[in-house]
């Protein structure tokens, strides 16, 4: 980009000016009574509305959340210096909004819609406001079109379609970001827009992910809303639905939105410390009471539009932690009831090399097979029936020397299924290669090789699979059916690669 | 909430028979006499002693016997430090009632106050269609030009200052 010369500043400065129109309408004012803690109390405008964005005559914008009779309290979008007793506060009439736009795809913006990036302004297409109702009943239609993760153990169990919020919930440390950044990695050429809204997270963690979308070209149909735990706790309040908005623009345009809130128990407990700045009532565990109104106004604007209202979609992916798996606590339990399934992710599992460390048992996905191509429904089959008699058998392999035949190719058969749906960070399976994979799996395949060797198998089968049978692989992938000529073709291409081992 | 401690106090003498003119006697005095606010915020006075002190001030401003007990139960209630502000609160009720809306006019140039104070009483107008106002007049250099004025928790800015910020928002895109 060519350096601005100080003469072109000169001339821009310049036009602005001349081009200037002073606003001398009246407005109304009230004056600071006390600031502090990211929050302010003012006297005077009294027609301030709620959830309206007042103005300080620092510059500072702040949002009225607390209207008493003779006082406001505003939560602020800045710092609260330069603001002290007697400062003047103005009304703009405006509700909180940011600013969305087509040009705000491949950028990292604040919760203000602000770039952070450093790559210059954005212009933006419209201005919409930050809280903005759910689309209706009739407005809506059912979710029948997978939004595919390329997780095998995602996409064949706990299938997520457009439209629908499945929640990512686990302790630290155990993957949840991972699945969810492997999920926008895997929308590269399948038309969806993804947001990833980071809130309260390290301002590290976020460069990152960030980082980590560049590197594989995912930052091109994505945009990152990032209110770090060095933002006010206004900006973390209202970053998740300031993301929501800038998602909504684009489904009204007919596209299909993938959007990542991570996490909302660090929004719910920046939501807590502003109510209790407020003077709200706690409740349970110190959240207020409208601590599930909180999410489920959010989750609810998440949905697929009816053909009328365009067809688009937004598709959440609402991450959750928990603490030593405690699933049945406050925020956890909120969530899981306002979402349609969740994949549980397990402290257990990810230390025992298990990852993505999904709990099979506890995970869920509400629109299940709806949202699976015939192809995949037809090859999953039976894996989580098989799975679960695994599980219920895996305490008797201590005494496998005991055990009769049957059990033992169960228990190799649930081993090979295990290590199959091991997969590493930042390779998603296209949905070809995970029904190759799971035909192959329920012939029992994999169950006679070591369990250290299957899934470099897994890629050797799959590689001479698409060489041997590459037309089966393309009408598997064009017209997402697996008929029994291409069932038998990519058997016998398999068994022709094990047979030359 | 002070604010509104001070706006009740202020109905409530609103409501007794106490002659406005007499507020705005003892109001002097205290101008007049700041040493009396020293006292009267002071934690080591006795509350008897302030009692005595206010009676006395208020003999001198010819106050009535309704309006000295009202300032008493002031400083019994422990209101003594807001009590200038009541009183001024007061006039401002007084004046509301009488159709008389006091605005806070501030300038920079002295020989533009009567320009100002008329384009201000056009613009006040609009918005309070039908009302006197009286102005209290304030000299403030920092506006650099133009005026400023308040009433009623509107504010009208016509001064350099205001229009300065305004273009600068303007070219920050704020």
């Amino acid at each position: 980009m060519a350096a601005v010369s100080a003469t072109d500043i000169i001339s821009i400065i310049k036009s602005e000016i001349e081009n200037f129109d002073a606003d001398f309408e009246a407005k109304e004012t009230g004056e600071v009574i006390s600031v502090g803690d990211g929050i302010a109390r003012i006297y005077g405008i009294d027609h301030a509305e709620y959830g309206e964005v007042v103005v300080f005559d620092n510059g500072v914008k702040a949002m009225v959340q607390d209207i008493k009779e003779h006082e406001i309290g505003v939560i602020l979008f800045g710092r609260d210096t330069g603001i002290h007793e007697g400062s003047r506060v103005a009304r703009t009439g405006k509700r909180a909004g940011i600013p969305t736009g087509d040009a705000f795809l491949g950028r990292v913006i604040n919760a203000l819609g602000e770039p952070i990036d450093g790559q210059g302004e954005i212009k933006e297409d419209e201005y919409r406001p930050v809280e903005h109702e759910a689309p209706g009943i009739i407005d809506r239609q059912s979710v029948d079109t997978p939004l595919e993760t390329g997780i095998l153990a995602i996409d064949s169990m706990f299938p997520i379609g457009r439209g629908q919020r499945e929640l990512i919930i686990g302790d630290r440390q155990t993957g949840k970001t991972s699945i969810a950044t492997d999920t926008i990695i895997n929308q590269k050429g399948k038309d969806v827009i993804c947001i990833y809204a980071a809130i309260g997270q390290k301002a590290s963690t976020v460069a990152r992910v960030v980082e980590n979308l560049k590197k594989f070209d995912a930052m091109d149909y994505s945009i990152v809303v990032g209110a770090t735990a060095a933002d006010p706790v206004a900006c973390q309040y209202i970053a998740p639905y300031a993301a929501t908005s800038m998602a909504e623009h684009f489904m009204e345009q007919g596209k299909d939105v993938l959007i990542v809130y991570d996490d909302l128990s660090k929004h719910a407990v920046a939501y807590r410390a502003i109510s209790l700045l407020l003077g709200r009532s706690p409740g349970r565990e110190a959240y207020p009471g409208d601590v599930f109104y909180l999410h489920s106004r959010l989750l609810e604007r998440c949905a697929r539009l009816s053909d009328e209202k365009g067809g688009g979609s937004i598709t959440a992916l609402p991450i959750i932690e928990t603490q030593d798996g405690d699933v049945s606590a406050y925020i956890p339990t909120n969530v899981i009831s306002i979402t349609d399934g969740q994949i549980f992710l397990e402290t257990n599992l990810f230390f025992e090399g298990q990852r993505p460390a999904v709990n099979v048992g506890l995970s869920v996905s509400r629109v299940g097979g709806a949202a699976q191509t015939k192809a995949m429904k037809r090859a999953s089959g039976t894996i989580r029936i098989d799975l679960a008699q695994y599980r219920e058998l895996e305490v008797f392999t201590q005494f496998s020397s005991d055990l009769d035949d049957t059990t033992k190719a169960q228990l190799d058969h649930g081993n090979a299924l295990m290590e199959l749906l091991k997969q590493p960070l930042n390779h998603p399976l296209s949905m070809s290669a995970q029904v190759i994979t799971l035909v192959l799996a329920q012939e029992k395949f994999f169950d006679d090789i070591d369990r250290d060797k299957v899934k470099k198998v897994q890629m050797d089968v799959l590689g001479a699979v698409k060489d041997t049978a590459a037309d089966a692989v393309n009408a598997l992938e064009t017209k997402k059916e697996l008929t029994d000529d291409i069932k038998k073709r990519i058997i016998d291409a398999a068994n022709a690669y094990k047979a030359s081992r | 909430m002070q604010q509104e401690r001070i706006h009740n106090n202020a109905l409530v003498l609103s409501q007794l028979p106490v002659e406005r003119e007499e507020v705005l006697d003892v109001l002097r005095e205290l101008d007049e006499t700041p040493i009396y606010m020293d006292l009267m915020m002071s934690p080591v006075v006795y509350s008897k002693k302030k009692e005595a002190i206010e009676k006395k001030l208020s003999a001198r401003a010819g106050g009535s016997k309704i309006f000295t007990d009202f300032l008493l139960v002031m400083i019994r209630n422990h209101n003594e430090k807001l009590i200038p502000d009541i009183l001024r609160e007061y006039v401002k009720i007084e004046d509301e009632k009488a159709g008389l809306f006091v605005a806070d006019f501030f300038y920079v140039k002295d020989d533009e106050i009567e320009s100002g104070e008329q384009q201000a009483k056009v613009a006040l107008d609009k918005i309070f269609p039908g009302k006197n106002f009286r102005f209290c007049v304030t000299k403030d250099e920092s506006l650099i030009g133009g005026w400023l004025v308040r009433c009623n928790n509107i504010e009208i800015d016509r001064s350099y200052k205001g229009q300065l910020k305004q273009l600068e928002d303007k070219i920050n895109g704020r």
